[in-house]
C-alpha cells in the first residue's frame, strides 16, 4: 500500500536535539539560554526532562513506528495536524467544570478512511466499571468514513475551461 | 520568601490558591502529595491544577510561600512542549548551520538532513507562536495520546494513501459544554469549497451526557 503519511516527527526530533544539548551546556550557556527564552530555571529543567522522556520513549519503543508521534503539527499553524498513515490518535477533551471527566476521541486510520470513536474519559479508572472479563468497554459511539466514498466529486474534477 | 517545604505554615490543603512565578496563571492545589523522585531530594511533590486545566506536579522545595501576603508561588507551567522545545533549540542554534547539523547528527542518531529540518522547523514553530499555543499537547510517554486545550479547535487531516491531497479533515472543537466534531472533505482544491458549505457530518457531545451514562449503566 502506498505511503501517504508524514514521517517527520518534529517533537521527537527537537527532543533529541535538546537531550544532546543538555550535557554540553555550561553554566554561562544555560543562563544565556534562560535569558534568551525568558524561561525560569525550573521550567528549563522540566523541559530538558520532558525532552529526555520523549527521546527515551522513542528509543525504547518496540518498533520505530511505535515510538513516533501519531500527529505532526503544521509548522506555521498551531491547530492543524496530519495523522500519520495507518495509525490512531487519542485526543482527550476534559470538562472544564469536572476535572478528570470528559471524552476521549479516537481517530483511527487503517488505510481505508478514518474511524472516529467516542469514549468516556478514563472509563477504566471508574470504580466498578469494567467490560466483560475486564476488557475495555465499547465506545459510546463510532463513526466511519471511507476514502472510497465519493467526496464532493465536483471538487475533484479539473476546472472547466471556456473554449 | 521561603521554600514552602521549610515553612510549617505553608498551606497544603486541597483548594489552596497558587500563582505561577510569572504571575500570569492561577491554580489550586489538588491535595495529592508524594515524595519527590529527584535523587537526594527530601521534598514532596504536590499536584496543582491550573486555570488552563493543566496539571503539574512540582516539588514543594521549588515553591515559595509568602506568609505576609498569603501567597503560594510555583513554577510557571509550560503546556506547549513543541513550541517550548523549539524556542530553546532556536535560542541555542539561531542559524541552521551545516556544522551544527554535522555535530548534532553524531550525538542524536538523526541524519544531517533531519537535524537541518528540525532546526528549520524550530524557526517556523517559534515564529508561529504569536498565533497562540498549539491546540494539542502530546502525552510525554504515549506518542498516540494528546490533550486538547479548552476552548480551542484542532483540525486533524487524514490522508487517502491512493489519492494524494484527498481525504478527510476532522475538526474537534473543545467547547465549554462538550466537544463538537465535524468531518470535512480534504481536497487539493480547498478554495473551491463554497464558504457556506456544510460539513459532511457534525457530531456534538455534551459533557452532561456523562452523568446519564454513569447513572444508567453503572
Amino acid at each position: 500500500m502506498p505511503k501517504n503519511t508524514p514521517t517527520t516527527d518534529t517533537l521527537t526530533n527537537l527532543a533529541r536535539l535538546l537531550s544532546a544539548l543538555q550535557g554540553e551546556l555550561n553554566t554561562y550557556q544555560l543562563e544565556k539560554l534562560m535569558k534568551d527564552t525568558n524561561l525560569e530555571l525550573e521550567t528549563t529543567d522540566e523541559l530538558f526532562e520532558r525532552a529526555k522522556t520523549i527521546t527515551a520513549v522513542a528509543n525504547e519503543a518496540s518498533t520505530p513506528q511505535a515510538g513516533t508521534s501519531t500527529l505532526e503539527r503544521k509548522l506555521e499553524e498551531v491547530d492543524i495536524y496530519d495523522l500519520a498513515g495507518q495509525r490512531a490518535v487519542w485526543i482527550g477533551v476534559e470538562s472544564p467544570d469536572h476535572p478528570g471527566r470528559g471524552f476521549d476521541l479516537r481517530i483511527n486510520d487503517s488505510g481505508d478512511g478514518p474511524v472516529i470513536d467516542v469514549w468516556m474519559m478514563d472509563d477504566m479508572d471508574i470504580p466498578g466499571v469494567d467490560g466483560p472479563d475486564g476488557a475495555p468497554l465499547d465506545p459510546i459511539a463510532s463513526y466511519a468514513f471511507a476514502f472510497t466514498d465519493h467526496l464532493t466529486p465536483d471538487l475533484d474534477e479539473p476546472e472547466e475551461t471556456n473554449a | 520568601m521561603t521554600p514552602a517545604v521549610a515553612t510549617p505554615t505553608a498551606p497544603t490543603a486541597a483548594g489552596t490558591p497558587v500563582i505561577s512565578r510569572d504571575g500570569r496563571l492561577r491554580g489550586k492545589l489538588l491535595g495529592g502529595r508524594r515524595p519527590c523522585k529527584e535523587k537526594g531530594c527530601t521534598g514532596t511533590t504536590v499536584s496543582i491544577r491550573w486555570e488552563n486545566n493543566q496539571v503539574t506536579e512540582p516539588c514543594d522545595t521549588a515553591m515559595t510561600w509568602d506568609p505576609n501576603n498569603q501567597r503560594l508561588t510555583a513554577t510557571t507551567p509550560t503546556d506547549d512542549t513543541l513550541a517550548a522545545l523549539a524556542r530553546i533549540v532556536l535560542a541555542h542554534y539561531p542559524e541552521a548551520l551545516v556544522s551544527h547539523a554535522q555535530n548534532l547528527s553524531l550525538h542524536t542518531g538523526l541524519t544531517e538532513d533531519q537535524v537541518s529540518q528540525a532546526l528549520l522547523a524550530a524557526q517556523e514553530i517559534a515564529g508561529s507562536h504569536q498565533s497562540g499555543p498549539s491546540s494539542l499537547e502530546r502525552h510525554q510517554t504515549d506518542p498516540a495520546t494528546y490533550t486538547i486545550r479548552p476552548e480551542t479547535s484542532a483540525y486533524v487531516e487524514v490522508h487517502d494513501p491512493n489519492r494524494p491531497g484527498h481525504g478527510y479533515s476532522v475538526s474537534i472543537h473543545a467547547d465549554s459544554d462538550g466537544p463538537g466534531i465535524e468531518v470535512w472533505p480534504l481536497t487539493p482544491n480547498p478554495n473551491r469549497i463554497p464558504d457556506d458549505e456544510e460539513p459532511l457530518d457534525r457530531l456534538d457531545w455534551d459533557f452532561s451526557i456523562l452523568n446519564t451514562i454513569l447513572e444508567n449503566h453503572y
